[in-house]
């Protein structure tokens, strides 16, 4: 069935407000790419058609509203099923059906995540900043989490020297979180990309930052993780992107601080680098080895 | 110290993009059927293989590549090669592995059966779906002998029996004949053993089955503690399909 995006988006709103039983959003994605339609996954799963329409009840013309006051606030809604969703994020199974976004939206998006402590140090803040403007003058995208720290400093590194950075953020593309980086994600909105998997008006919540690093995780080729500690979000994104297929690279610093770091040697994709060449060398063969890929094997 | 990134083999490749994910599918009797690779739980084979079992005209051989588990990135990859609306990365990593296998393995069914591999098959999908099937474009260049082509029934009642009209193939094969049936899902055999059924028709003397994933899920009996075992068994390319240990 043909259809018109906004239909379509409208469809897909419904289904995740109205949360037919059982139907999680990771089986709403598995389902949309299955059937190519949210028309037609709305009308396998979404409620019976109401007799009489009640106030509160989500229906696609309801649904259809709030994607018109999204887009008058300037949050852009991209489903899985957009081309122009991000290619490398439909490849892992907590690919989210929708996205929101701000900014420039590229579905083929070179890009690595630099991700590390909030509380950094003086030497990883600088070594994030050296790793994000090598990844720029390479013409990589430098991806991260908009967290204080690391975060900060990869995106700043990326802006100031020109390079694209994408900041997939754990609240909703209304909020910004920590508010001392509200300006810093309108800065990448402009001349980057925000992109979040969240209702644009949720906040911050424990479940909400690990979600965040597995979209982190599916949407480049690797996760470079600068500094950490045991607890660090970043421990959760590193054994992410191993069940992905993503690569990992680790600093040697991470290595000796952190069992976690310890533990993952020697898993599939898991590398280790003791310098900004170091990193930038491995990443120089991950985008090679995706070139022979996609020479090897022609969908 | 860091593991060199894949660089140009195939087989480095495979386990830098897909080993986190894929498991090689376990070959041990008691613990998982020999037909199929599930957990057996101490039985000799699991319900479906066991009950087809006085059927005549079942593959000779079975070869998996991995497990795929439902909800999980396993899963997510055998459907989304072949989605409405297909997931290029899984196409390339089914494409990897699968291309692998062949190039690799080739010979492996043909010592088995001590009958070298004269043909191959895909299993189309089962009623008909026009267009051609995303396996059989990954696998043309690399499966061994000429192809025999399989057409699906238009109509089917129980699709996940094994029934021997749910595939024709429109030629006869002459004896001393090895189809090679190459399938991407596994779920109760159904699909694969009713094709190895509709070759035998055709005169096949040995049908070897290979099968991209062997298709689990979490919530059935005990496999939740299974693949929970699994976890740390990062896929190695070198593990023959059709033995789960050294080649035949």
């Amino acid at each position: 069935m043909v259809s018109g995006r906004a239909e379509e988006h409208a469809a897909l709103v419904a289904l995740l407000q109205a949360k037919p039983a059982g139907l999680s959003w990771q089986k709403v994605t598995a389902e949309l790419l299955e059937v190519g339609s949210a028309l037609e996954a709305w009308e396998r799963h979404g409620p019976a058609p109401a007799l009489v329409d009640l106030p509160g009840d989500v229906t696609i013309a309801s649904a259809a509203r709030d994607v018109e006051a999204w887009a008058a606030q300037g949050y852009r809604l991209i489903s899985i099923l957009d081309e122009d969703y991000p290619a490398g994020l439909r490849g892992i199974h907590q690919a989210p059906p929708i996205i929101f976004t701000m900014g420039t939206v590229l579905a083929e998006d070179p890009g690595v995540s630099v991700v590390g402590s909030r509380e950094a140090s003086a030497q990883g803040v600088a070594m994030a900043a050296d790793v994000a403007r090598a990844l720029c003058a390479a013409g990589m995208t430098v991806v991260s989490g908009l967290a204080r720290g690391i975060d900060t400093a990869a995106h700043r590194a990326a802006l100031d020297c020109g390079g694209r950075t994408v900041a997939v953020i754990g609240t909703g593309i209304g909020q910004a979180y920590p508010a001392e980086n509200r300006a810093l994600q309108d800065e990448i909105a402009r001349r980057g990309l925000v992109l979040s998997q969240f209702w644009p008006d949720a906040g911050p919540g424990r479940h909400t930052f690990p979600m965040r690093n597995a979209t982190m995780s599916g949407y480049g080729l690797a996760t470079v993780v600068v500094e950490a500690s045991e607890k660090s979000g970043a421990r959760i994104q590193a054994r992410l992107a191993v069940e992905h297929g993503r690569q990992v690279i680790l600093t040697d610093q991470v290595v000796v601080q952190t069992k976690w770091a310890q533990a993952l040697l020697g898993r599939p994709g898991v590398h280790v680098a003791s310098s900004v060449d170091g990193v930038m060398e491995i990443v120089e063969q991950v985008v090679a080895m995706w070139d022979e890929i996609r020479r090897l094997v022609t969908p | 110290m860091s593991d060199p990134v894949a660089g140009s083999a195939p087989d480095r490749i495979l386990i830098a993009v897909g080993g986190g994910y894929l498991r090689n599918p376990v070959r041990k009797a008691g613990v998982t059927c020999p037909d199929c690779a599930t957990p057996v739980d101490g039985y000799e084979r699991c319900y479906p293989c066991n009950s087809y079992r006085s059927r005549t005209g079942l593959a000779d051989a079975t070869a998996f590549l991995t497990y795929a588990v439902a909800g999980q990135e396993s899963g997510h990859l055998m459907r989304g090669y072949k989605a409405l609306r297909p997931v290029d990365e899984h196409r390339r990593v089914v494409g990897l592995l699968v291309g692998l296998a062949l190039s690799r393995h080739t010979k492996c069914p043909g010592i088995l059966a001590g009958l070298p591999v004269t043909h191959w098959a895909t299993v189309p999908s089962l009623p008909a779906k026009p267009g051609e099937h995303p396996l059989r474009s990954l696998v043309a260049g690399d499966a061994p002998g000429t192809e025999v082509t399989l057409v699906a029934a238009a109509r089917v009642q129980q699709p996940r029996m094994i029934h021997p009209d749910h595939f024709t193939c429109g030629v006869s094969l002459a004896t001393e004949s090895h189809v090679l049936v190459i399938d991407d899902t596994w779920a109760t055999g159904g699909h694969a053993q009713s094709a190895a059924v509709a070759l035998r028709k055709a005169g096949a003397s040995r049908v070897s089955v290979l099968v991209v994933a062997r298709w689990l899920n979490e919530d059935y009996k005990d496999n939740k503690q299974f693949i929970a075992d699994l976890r740390t068994r990062y896929y190695d390319p070198s593990i023959c399909p059709w033995t789960g240990a050294g080649c035949p």
